[in-house]
């Protein structure tokens, strides 16, 4: 076993220590190749990426065109649930004159139980 | 030699003159939402609301689930106006026959000829009720058409005569 080396001795050594290698011919073609497959796996979908340039990148995105899509969103949204819950109260209506009718003529369901 | 005047931008900044406008939109379109949330629900239950705060919403209900003409409407409605009147003394008659046998059983430790006597007062009532009811119901069908007539005694059927157990109902032996 070589004895410890004093550390100007290391340094020399350390100096002197040449490595010789070879880089494959298509080195730089497979870096560029994995930097792409990489970049492709994180692409996002259509939509986030749209959502992203009306958020993020908004100076791309004109101010007409984005007060635009986000009113008709919101008429849209709007006009559903509205047209939902105009729909659930007409039926809940409908179902309570129903009983309202049939205890009218029942004295039965008029009477409170006891 | 005066020094150089800095100009001064009275503008905000371009990244909070953008945030703001996305503001104002945002809050434009959620404005817009509601809107249009609020007149679809408005117009859209407005007939109903109309027919709900009517006197006589329940017969306007029949009109329209039967589709009853103007006279055929009228007649149904005098019926229903001379039943109501039977009905609100039938009412009374069920409560205080109800009120009679509540009082028996309260006053005996078992079956005694007062309390049969207020059960079968009880039964009376309830049979002459129905029968009155019967008669009513096949009143109204008699002036709807034939279609109309068929649907509302099968209705009736179920919601006042049978609401619990119809007759096809199986029983454990």
């Amino acid at each position: 076993m070589k004895e410890d080396l004093s550390d100007s001795e290391l340094r020399e050594k350390l100096a002197a220590w040449r490595i010789e290698v070879q880089l494959p011919r298509d080195f730089q073609q497979r870096v560029w190749k994995r930097i792409a497959v990489r970049e492709a796996a994180n692409i996002d979908p259509a939509w986030v990426n749209w959502l992203k340039s009306l958020l993020i990148f908004g100076p791309r995105v004109s101010v007409p065109r984005l007060a635009l899509t986000a009113i008709a969103v919101a008429l849209l949204i709007g006009t559903t649930t509205g047209l939902v819950e105009a729909s659930r109260w007409n039926s809940v209506t409908w179902n309570r004159l129903e009983a309202k009718y049939v205890q009218s003529i029942d004295p039965f369901q008029r009477i409170p139980p006891s | 030699m005066s020094s150089p005047s800095i100009p001064f931008n009275e503008f905000p900044h371009p990244k909070v003159h953008g945030w703001f406008v996305k503001v104002v939109i945002l809050l434009v379109a959620i404005a817009a939402g509601l809107g249009a949330f609020w007149l679809c629900a408005f117009f859209g239950t407005s007939d109903l609301r109309s027919v709900s705060s009517d006197r006589d919403a329940d017969l306007m209900w029949l009109r329209r689930e039967f589709s009853l003409t103007d006279v055929q409407f009228q007649r149904i409605q005098a019926l229903h106006a001379a039943y109501a009147s039977k009905c609100d003394l039938m009412c009374q008659r069920i409560m205080n026959a109800n009120t009679a046998l509540d009082a028996a059983i309260s006053r005996n430790k078992q079956v005694t000829p007062e309390i049969q006597q207020a059960m079968g007062e009880v039964a009376r009532v309830q049979q002459d009720c129905r029968q009155s009811m019967l008669a009513h119901v096949y009143e109204v069908s008699a002036q709807m058409s034939p279609s109309s007539a068929a649907r509302y005694l099968q209705m009736m059927q179920q919601k006042i005569f049978q609401p619990g157990l119809p007759a096809n109902t199986a029983v454990s032996r």
